[in-house]
């Protein structure tokens, strides 16, 4: 799956010429010709980078994309109104919302970061960020003092049915399997009784098939 | 279908030439070697499936012996009892995995729950950064970066089951002296 935004030629211009990923000769050409609204843009561009760069030290460990993308959705929803009001306000004339559009979503990527940023991050008490996939699922994470561990309790999960047998192993340490083949799971019994195979399907969810 | 107006391209593009710019802020991840071995670890953990129950005489399944250190099992359910309001932890599954440094490390405890870990760099006192997803079946129910030190571990509480709950542990194993 292609995961690249499909923007206009333009967009995709600009934004190569923003990240200086153009051919040199095409990026001194672009300096000089490109129209006001551009630099406008990369200088908001710039602003916005020089403003994440000052504000996460480089040790810090960027979130995964999933748990980003979903802190900055929240942030966005809890700042929203509940309903939009009916507004009788004059629009800003669109030379105002050329330059407000840039400089309204670079803020909310900057306030994305810095949300995250801003969040505690506790070196004597580990506690997980967390994300689930189903909406329905709560997944409730902390550090617990009593137990001396991080807790990710997840609620509102679909019951395993009562009928299922739960198939559990006892296996060892495996090295990564070579690409496109599957990984091999042996018995922690020393016996190198292979247990249990894993591959993967074509969306990259787990495929265990138990030997018996 | 028409294209959008030039604010909104522009709404879009300015976070992603953000984004762009930020990633040359850091350095670029190092691509894996086609070769997988010998792959380089960062530590040792143990994925430990527990069927957390009010009765101590829960019929368990009929499957491969899992066995752990008496006292640490000892210590593990009286934890593990002060987070899940159960009297009787039984462990029913047990997976020693390697984390490795470049590779995801998944560590299978039982076919019905499974833990993908990713390295994500060392931590204070010897842990590690890791982003966990726990999988049942093809379904991922949670994504998390986290932090697994010695002593320290992650309790994930799972689903229901036979009026009890599962409980997924991991744990990293202390650095061999």
């Amino acid at each position: 799956m292609n995961d690249e935004p499909n923007l206009p030629p333009n967009d995709e211009l600009l934004l190569r010429w923003i990240d200086r990923s153009l051919p040199e000769v095409q990026l001194k050409a672009l300096d000089l010709s490109a129209p006001p609204a551009w630099h406008e843009q990369r200088a908001a561009s710039q602003l916005t980078g020089n403003l994440l760069r000052s504000s996460l030290p480089r040790t810090v460990e960027l979130p995964s994309p999933d748990l980003l993308t979903s802190r900055i959705m929240e942030a966005v929803q809890r700042d929203a109104p509940a309903t939009a009001p009916a507004s009788n306000i004059t629009p800003f004339p669109s030379r105002f919302r050329q330059w407000f559009a840039p400089l309204a979503s670079a803020a909310l990527v900057a306030a994305g970061f810095l949300l995250w940023n801003a969040k505690p991050h506790p070196r004597s008490s580990p506690v997980a960020e967390t994300y689930t996939p189903d909406s329905r699922v709560i997944a409730r994470a902390y550090f617990s003092d009593d137990a001396d561990a991080t807790v990710i309790d997840l609620e509102n999960l679909e019951a395993v049915p009562d009928s299922r047998e739960i198939r559990a192993f006892n296996i060892a340490s495996a090295d990564p399997a070579a690409p496109g083949e599957p990984q091999i799971f042996y018995a922690a019994n020393g016996s190198r009784k292979p247990v249990v195979v894993l591959s993967h399907d074509a969306a990259s969810a787990p495929h265990l098939r138990a030997i018996p | 279908m028409t294209s959008p107006s030039p604010s909104r391209r522009h709404f879009l593009t300015l976070p992603l030439a953000a984004l762009f710019s930020i990633s040359h802020a850091f350095p670029p991840t190092p691509t894996p070697p086609a070769t997988p071995a010998p792959a380089a670890a960062e530590a040792l953990v143990d994925g430990l499936l527990f069927f957390a129950s009010k009765d101590a005489t829960t019929p368990l399944p009929k499957e491969d012996k899992v066995t752990l250190d008496p006292a640490v099992a000892q210590s593990l359910s009286l934890r593990l009892a002060k987070v899940f309001k159960f009297p009787h932890f039984h462990l029913i599954g047990r997976h020693t995995q390697k984390v490795f440094k470049e590779y995801e490390s998944w560590v299978v405890p039982s076919k019905d729950l499974c833990l993908k870990i990713d390295f994500q760099g060392p931590a204070e006192g010897g842990g590690l950064h890791v982003h966990l997803q726990l999988w049942q079946d093809k379904k991922v129910l949670v994504k998390s970066d986290t932090v697994i030190s010695p002593g320290q571990p992650v309790f994930l509480g799972g689903p229901k089951w036979r009026g009890g709950r599962l409980v997924f542990v991991v744990m990293q194993q202390a650095p061999a002296k």
